[in-house]
């Protein structure tokens, strides 16, 4: 089964909104569109190209789903994918087991990315960052962590295009 | 030349890419687009949504077993609480026939399902099965039966998406039941809810009722906001806060009431 890569990217929102309403809880630990687009970069780091269009791609559809300023998404999608590449060049790119310490820096810089561009695209107010949201995005890289290994057991049985 | 040429054309294709969100993220027609696409996914949400009610029935059955029991005490309680308040209200209905005064709840809502949520810590949000197409506006503000849940934010024609309470950009005027005190609730970063501008010499406690003020117009008078969990003093020393306890658990509304009028 062949799964194109931006069909899978939908189908990964819809799994991000199925999770919450079956979690119930006030908290968003699981994004899976992000572990998408951290195991597409990591799998492809040195063809930028595509690494980018992904990236934006999937910030776009992020953007769609949700009620930021858009294109917070775009960039801050934009700025981890090219972390992660910075990154995946350091380390050795052929044991995969690497990805999930990626996965886990990736989602924690994108909350912070977030965090700058929010306030810049929506011409607002920053607000005031304390403890407990870094616990909430440390709780979101840590449950995004689990969840790349099922997404790229997924990736790689489907042929879903995000592993080379 | 300090790049080479195929760096110096990635780099401005990048550049041209951020400066284009930034412009487009002002524009208000994005917005626009972004709500007829959250109409389309409307159905597929509804699948979602019944998909996941039905795991949640299964998996919590055992669960909704001992809930029920619970519920039925508590429900001998409540009874004979409304059998008090009842008197009361009557009794309040005659004073207030006396003093001719108007009844204050005379706002119309229409309920609306709850098909999609998503509690990120930026702008937490849940999107409604009910649009322009039922007369719901931008801004209208959104409750329960326990509570004030939050207002609307963008709106298409079949479906809406509402901020939350706990939304840091969200302000509400309130008003402390007790003491008349007013100050305005908002949401931070981390989920919880505060009132802040109190005066440093505030009299609020702890378990303190908080209600809508009605003060600038878009929530009606009266609607419960919550509780007070902590009552603190500000950094500069020049007032207090209070960390509210929601009187609508947020995470788990299913059905919710939209002031339309």
């Amino acid at each position: 089964m062949i799964m194109n890569k931006s069909i899978l990217a939908l189908g990964l929102v819809f799994l991000k909104f199925a999770l919450t309403s079956l979690w119930s809880m006030p908290l968003n630990i699981f994004d899976p569109l992000l572990a998408a687009v951290i195991i597409y970069t990591f799998f492809h780091s040195l063809d930028t190209k595509d690494v980018v269009a992904y990236a934006l791609f999937c910030g776009f559809v992020a953007d769609i789903f949700s009620l930021n300023s858009f294109g917070a998404y775009m960039i801050s999608y934009l700025a981890c994918a090219f972390s992660v590449s910075l990154f995946s060049r350091i380390v050795y790119r052929q044991n995969w087991l690497f990805l999930f310490p990626l996965v886990f820096l990736g989602v924690f810089l994108n909350g912070h990315f977030i965090l700058i561009l929010e306030p810049i695209l929506s011409r607002g107010a920053s607000p005031h960052y304390g403890g407990l949201f870094l616990l909430r995005i440390l709780a979101e890289s840590l449950g995004t962590t689990l969840l790349a290994y099922p997404l790229y057991l997924f990736s790689k049985r489907c042929a879903s295009q995000l592993i080379a | 030349m300090f790049f080479p040429k195929r760096k110096l054309i990635a780099f401005l294709f990048l550049f041209c890419i951020i400066f284009l969100v930034f412009f487009f993220s002002s524009q208000p027609s994005v917005y626009t687009i972004r709500a007829a696409f959250s109409d389309i996914s409307k159905i597929p949400f509804l699948i979602l949504t019944g998909i996941t009610h039905e795991i949640r029935a299964v998996a919590f059955f055992h669960r909704s077993y001992w809930n029920n029991l619970k519920l039925r005490e508590e429900t001998d309680a409540l009874k004979a609480q409304l059998l008090k308040l009842e008197e009361n209200s009557l009794e309040n209905g005659r004073l207030r026939s006396l003093l001719e005064l108007k009844s204050r709840s005379s706002f119309k809502t229409t309920a609306a399902f709850v098909i999609g949520k998503d509690f990120n810590s930026f702008r937490p949000y849940l999107i409604l099965d009910k649009g322009s197409s039922s007369t719901i506006k931008k801004y209208d503000p959104v409750l329960t039966r326990s509570g004030l849940v939050g207002k609307v934010l963008e709106v298409g024609r079949y479906s809406s998406k509402i901020v939350l309470i706990n939304d840091p950009d969200l302000s509400v005027p309130a008003l402390n039941v007790r003491t008349r005190e007013q100050g305005l609730v908002s949401g931070t970063l981390d989920g919880r809810c505060k009132l802040r501008f109190l005066d440093a010499d505030s009299d609020i406690k702890e378990g303190d009722l908080i209600v809508t003020s009605g003060l600038n117009m878009s929530y009606p008078e009266g609607i419960v906001i919550g509780k007070v969990r902590l009552v603190g003093t500000e950094s500069s020393g020049l007032g207090k806060f209070a960390v509210l306890e929601p009187a609508v658990r947020v995470s788990s509304v299913e059905v919710v009431l939209i002031v339309v009028s």
